[in-house]
């Protein structure tokens, strides 16, 4: 069978209780799911698939009528998308794209679908606005919220919905899909172990030419830490040097995926006005971000390192290892123990808290850390 | 696809089915005007934004039958631009070339099978003469609420029956009620948002003469007005039952010069705000009108007037009021009224036309 006769919902791979939970309750659906699980998953992938098959004219998602080709490129007028602007969704936004189709009767004959991306970062009047919607939900409307952090919905809004729950991808599903995808196989290795059964993040890891740079950074601030003070206060400006330059790289590259959908003067054409100013709202979130995301990628790749300490302390072999090409450091369990220990709370007070100064908990962890060792 | 047309059929026809329907941030398909060429010598163009959709048919000399999807804005600006000549339109899959005079143009067009399906004219149908129609919806528009937190009240009521055509609004301050004289196929409701009623409206209100036809049905209702068709999505939800609130008798009545009350409301109702209505203190002479507000200052003017009843004093909202007053047809006007605490009524010179006004509870005096 080709992939465009496979049904749509039997094309969302790697998540099998999910999907079959999902073809059951396409003949009589609730009216509301949360999608939960870690990013990279494929929580929009299966969404886009079982907007298809609500909509689907054969009524089964057959992937291959109109209403099927067109819910799986977000591009059905039945299907309404919601998604942050800047940190937030808006009540601006929840009104316009939300309250005010679900109670006008449906642009073309059938169900309507509003998915509702990164659900947790509805703001708390747009949290409200959607719970009106769900309390009095019309009869032809289905909701999809997707959420890495499903508890931070407000747990009135949860108490609507049906809770379909994505696992993290198998290492083995990651590593074949990359493979499949032209990947050697070491590296496809790798880039699952590192990144915890997130397809996507595993794919740009193996791919990107400096996917795994931040590795080395980690490696270099943990060699760096351990020559006392100044040396700690050296790693934590080298892991923020490292972030800037992926940040500036970053935005670079989105600026390049922008340039086909502007004209001469570098300013959107008409027709795509809608859909750029969505992308370009991505990518400013993104870049935004980039720093933090490359800091804590770091800290978690010194966390790695440690922990491949501990593992080869305790005479593991080097197929135990999240860094299987690397040869473990060498430190005592206690002190690579207590070391991970200092990582992990900087990683999560900065997960925590975005007011916080990044260079001031990195050289807090790196002083720790040196400290552990010695 | 290939025509050539009159300019300014082709222009005034790409203004209409641009208007009322807004573009839609997003879809890039929505943003285009579906240019359909048939044989027989007519071209369709269709718009839509998903709530409503506008399509309009006009004569061309048609030389190759075909469909494109054309950036709408671009289209309408470069045909209103044209030099008054004949109009040679031509596409092919991905351009559509304009020949006018010594101009030639070629617009990149956009992906047709993007463009909604939109569904034909069908259920009950309802023949009304135009003039009455928009006469009839420019009566109750007004009335209909702008708060979106109960969304059957942003919408304007149909209800066809066999008698005729009933259009109703309200925002829970006012309700506004038109009987029209039409020939209706069976029974049927719907409510449809104000903004499509209104591009209804207008559109009717600039035939000559004639009948509007609509088609109403579960999912959507259609207008066709002439050689243009616009179709709206429907509000979902329970219209309130307004007909309980429509009193059968009144006690009091004043009838009075519809203008003179309508200037008079104005003049006085500069002083009123939220929480300082206009008052009315109706006798036998007429009715006084009096408002003020402790920082701006107050007025007081009396109308001369007929008024059968009881002396009593009632408070309005000035706009509400004024409102009421404009929509209603006739010289004079009736404002029936019960006490302070029960809604006005006001009928212009026909019964085909109600419109009831809820009261500002005035605070009791002391003593």
């Amino acid at each position: 069978m080709t992939r465009a006769e496979t049904p749509v919902l039997e094309r969302v791979p790697g998540q099998k209780p999910a999907m079959a939970f999902l073809r059951r309750a396409v003949e009589r659906p609730h009216h509301a799911y949360v999608f939960a699980g870690p990013e990279g998953g494929g929580k929009q992938l299966a969404a886009r698939a079982f907007a298809a098959a609500l909509l689907c004219e054969r009524g089964t998602g057959c992937g291959r009528c109109r209403a099927c080709r067109l819910a799986l490129e977000d591009r059905h007028p039945n299907v309404f998308v919601v998604e942050p602007e800047g940190r937030d969704i808006h009540v601006d936004t929840v009104r316009e794209e939300v309250w005010h189709p679900a109670y006008r009767t449906a642009p073309e004959p059938g169900r309507k679908v509003f998915v509702i991306r990164e659900a947790d970062r509805l703001n708390l009047a747009a949290a409200d606005m959607l719970l009106k919607v769900l309390e009095e939900p019309p009869a032809d409307a289905v909701f999809l919220l997707l959420s890495a952090r499903p508890d931070e919905l407000p747990e009135t809004v949860l108490s609507r919905c049906h809770i379909v729950t994505f696992l993290p991808l198998a290492e083995g599903f990651v590593v074949r899909t990359l493979e499949a995808e032209g990947v050697e196989h070491g590296l496809a290795v790798l880039a699952a172990r590192l990144s915890g059964g997130n397809l996507g993040r595993a794919r740009r890891l193996a791919t990107a030419p400096d996917g795994l740079s931040f590795r080395d950074v980690a490696a270099r601030a943990l060699e760096r830490a351990e020559q006392g003070t100044s040396g700690a206060l050296d790693a934590a400006g080298l892991v923020l040097e490292a972030a800037e330059r992926y940040r500036k790289g970053l935005k670079d590259e989105l600026e390049r995926d922008l340039a086909p959908f502007l004209d001469e003067r570098g300013r959107p054409e008409e027709a795509y006005r809608g859909a750029i100013r969505r992308l370009e709202e991505r990518h400013k979130r993104r870049v935004k971000r980039a720093e933090r995301d490359y800091v804590d990628w770091v800290l978690l790749a010194v966390s790695a390192l440690l922990r491949d300490a501990v593992a080869s302390a305790a005479g593991l072999g080097r197929e135990a290892l999240i860094n299987p090409d690397r040869s473990p450091i060498a430190r005592s369990v206690v002190a690579a123990v207590s070391a991970m220990v200092a990582v992990e709370e900087a990683r999560a007070a900065l997960a925590e808290d975005v007011n916080l100064n990044p260079r001031l908990v990195l050289e807090r962890a790196f002083l720790r850390l040196g400290a552990a060792s010695s | 696809m290939k025509f050539r047309c009159d300019r300014d059929d082709l222009s005034e026809a790409l203004q209409t089915v641009q208007r009322g329907v807004s573009s839609r941030p997003g879809i890039p398909a929505l943003t285009g005007v579906l240019m359909q060429v048939a044989p027989e010598g007519t071209l369709t163009l269709t718009t839509t934004d998903l709530e409503v959709s506008a399509r309009l048919t006009i004569g061309v000399e048609a030389q190759e039958e075909g469909v494109a999807l054309v950036p709408a804005r671009l289209l309408g600006d470069t045909v209103k631009s044209l030099s008054d000549a004949p109009v040679e339109f031509e596409a092919d899959q991905a351009q559509a070339r304009i020949r006018c005079a010594a101009y030639e143009g070629a617009l990149r067009l956009l992906p047709a099978e993007d463009f909604p399906a939109l569904q034909p004219p069908s259920g009950i149908r309802v023949s009304v003469e135009a003039a009455r129609f928009a006469e009839g919806v420019g009566q109750v528009a007004r009335a209909a609420s702008r708060d979106e937190a109960r969304p059957v009240l942003t919408g304007v009521l149909l209800e066809v029956s066999r008698e005729g055509l009933t259009l109703v609004s309200t925002d829970s301050y006012r309700l506004a009620v038109r009987e029209l004289v039409a020939t209706a196929g069976g029974e049927a409701r719907a409510i449809v948002p104000e903004r499509a009623m209104s591009e209804a409206g207008r559109a009717a209100g600039g035939m000559d003469k004639g009948d509007v036809e609509l088609f109403v049905d579960e999912s959507q209702v259609s207008f066709e007005i002439g050689n243009l068709t616009l179709t709206s999505r429907l509000i979902e939800g329970e219209f309130p039952n307004y007909r309980q609130l429509l009193p059968e008798a009144y006690e009091s009545r004043l009838t009075v010069s519809r203008q003179q009350l309508i200037d008079a409301v104005h003049r006085v109702g500069l002083f009123a705000r939220d929480t300082s209505p206009v008052r009315l203190e109706f006798n036998a002479l007429g009715v006084k009108l009096s408002s003020s507000s402790p920082d701006l200052g107050q007025a007081v003017e009396a109308v001369e007037a007929r008024y059968e009843g009881e002396d009593l004093t009632a408070a309005f909202n000035p706009t509400y009021l004024a409102d009421g007053l404009a929509a209603a047809s006739g010289e004079t006007v009736r404002l029936e009224v019960r006490d302070g605490l029960k809604p006005g009524v006001v009928r212009g010179e026909s019964d085909d036309f109600t419109y009831l006004v809820m009261p500002v509870r005035l605070p009791t005096p002391v003593g």
